[in-house]
């Protein structure tokens, strides 16, 4: 079927909906002005606060302090996981990339074969151009 | 109850089971971004579908670890000259590609380039050790080889964006022999100028060494968050204008693809984010000529190929000051900066993209480019 067969997109609530809150919230009507000037009252006090030393101290302390405690867990849950001889999320993990890498390589190994292909036909082709000019006797040779 | 009455029930039941099946699947995974949760209402209202990734025909040409070189063979060549995209570490390449009509590669392949591209892939723990001189002598130099292979040509264009033109502008430093041309889109040079993206990564409150040492590889929601903080409020209502323009498909679906492109950033390679912080963001060693991959200083001033610096005017991931100083600092004598009127993604994916930036740009490679007549 094509487009123009396709019946009309039905108009349903879903639709009704989102148009009203577009509507709503466009920047034209009194709602969307209002809104407007919420959104950007919203992004300054944001911004202000993204920028603030405080802030960016705090999340630094908290991130430090959150990216410490994963490292001191995964080395826990990993040793927990070897010494009982179980896979670890990660060697599953780099299994599943492997995979994915030797799908990769078998499809680059077919354009890469194309080219040696290309490469071998041109030398042959070459050696064919060459090979009849080597038997053609040298009629003009004085000898 | 008559046929039309049951086949419209049963729709009705099945896109609701859609509807909570696409929702539930977005709370599962959690991520910070409104696109996995707004997109299932938006695509039903709109009886839109995602378009397919990257839609321009292209082939596997080599592979390494997680990175692909993809070739786009132009239907027409009309340049012996071949031209070699590298992209950012954070998002995927195909915004390159995005979509039939409005795709910066295809509209290079129709002008008669023939085009490779470095697709990062994603990476795993292989990719956690990756050093910045595994990712230029390394893998960079083998797609560069490949191509020149392929394209059976002695030199290329390299097309760097975004982070991609820092690693591009690096690798000619260190290794010029083969490069052409250079065009560097929406590069940071300057990373002193980088406003909140600087202030956020200062040495004194990011420790770079903690994140990379207990993740590994830097994981997407660390890095989506940092650009959800960066606009969080615009970040929800710019959803508003779909729903305005739920009635237009082509809107819709644009909007979409972008979203979906945006809402799919990789793990960022963990040694080559700790350096890049560092030396870039931190210390900014990388314009003062400081920066050393595998004990070599980057010296900009090693550069003697054609370049191109594009700026967009309106980016605000990298402001146009952190790419102005760009022809400064290079010795090339063919140099040029070209700037334009869209954001960082509009370089790419806009529509001011296939009339007024590419065709531009493309004029401006094909006058450096050797052409196939002999």
């Amino acid at each position: 079927m094509s487009d123009s067969d396709r019946p009309p997109h039905p108009k349903g609530l879903l639709v009704r909906g989102l148009k009203a809150l577009g509507h709503l919230t466009h920047p034209d009507t009194r709602s969307g002005r209002l809104f407007t000037r919420a959104e950007q009252g919203l992004t300054r006090a944001l911004a202000r606060v993204t920028e603030s030393p405080t802030y960016l101290r705090a999340s630094g302390t908290l991130m430090r302090q959150g990216f410490n405690a994963r490292i001191r867990r995964n080395s826990f849950v990993e040793g927990a996981l070897r010494s009982l001889r179980l896979p670890t999320a990660s060697e599953v993990e780099l299994l599943q990339d492997q995979l994915r890498r030797v799908n990769d390589q078998v499809e680059a190994l077919g354009s890469q074969l194309e080219v040696v292909v290309d490469l071998l036909h041109k030398q042959e082709a070459a050696e064919h151009a060459s090979a009849p000019a080597d038997t053609t006797p040298k009629s003009s040779d004085p000898t | 109850m008559t046929a039309s009455t049951t086949q419209r029930l049963r729709s009705f039941v099945t896109g609701q089971v859609e509807l909570t099946r696409a929702v539930a699947h977005a709370f599962k995974s959690r991520p910070f971004n409104p696109y996995p949760y707004l997109k299932p209402f938006i695509e039903r209202a709109a009886g839109v579908r995602e378009p397919p990734i990257s839609a321009t025909p292209h082939t596997v040409v080599y592979t390494r670890g997680s990175m692909r070189l993809l070739r786009y063979a132009a239907p027409r060549r009309r340049h012996r000259t071949p031209i070699l995209f590298v992209y950012s570490l954070i998002n995927r390449w195909y915004i390159l590609d995005f979509q039939p009509g409005r795709s910066l590669i295809e509209h290079l392949t129709r002008d008669g380039f023939d085009v490779y591209a470095i697709d990062w892939g994603i990476p795993g723990q292989e990719e956690e050790r990756l050093t910045w001189s595994d990712l230029l002598g390394g893998l960079i130099q083998t797609a560069v080889r490949w191509t020149l292979r392929v394209s059976k040509s002695r030199d290329l264009t390299l097309y760097g964006y975004c982070m991609g033109g820092t690693m591009a502008l690096a690798y000619t430093s260190l290794y010029p022999e083969g490069v052409r041309n250079l065009v560097a889109q929406a590069t940071p040079v300057d990373f002193s100028k980088g406003g909140l993206y600087t202030l956020w990564t200062s040495s004194s409150h990011f420790d770079v060494d903690s994140l990379v040492d207990a993740y590994g590889n830097v994981p997407t929601p660390v890095l989506e968050s940092g650009f959800l903080m960066a606009a969080p409020v615009q970040r929800l209502t710019r959803w508003l204008e779909v729903c305005r323009r739920i009635d237009d498909p082509d809107f819709v679906s644009t909007f979409l693809a972008m979203e979906r492109w945006g809402s799919d950033p990789v793990p960022f390679p963990g040694e080559v984010y700790r350096q890049y912080i560092k030396d870039c963001y931190q210390q900014n060693l990388f314009h003062q000529g400081r920066m050393k991959v595998g004990g070599d200083p980057i010296d900009l001033r090693r550069i003697q190929a054609a370049l191109l610096n594009v700026i967009a005017e309106q980016d605000t991931i990298a402001f146009p000051a952190m790419s102005e100083p760009l022809l400064g600092l290079v010795a090339s004598k063919d140099k040029e900066t070209r700037r334009y009127p869209v954001g960082h993604i509009g370089l790419s994916a806009s529509s001011k993209g296939p009339t007024l930036v590419w065709p531009s740009i493309s004029a401006w490679i094909a006058a450096r480019s050797q052409s196939m007549e002999p």
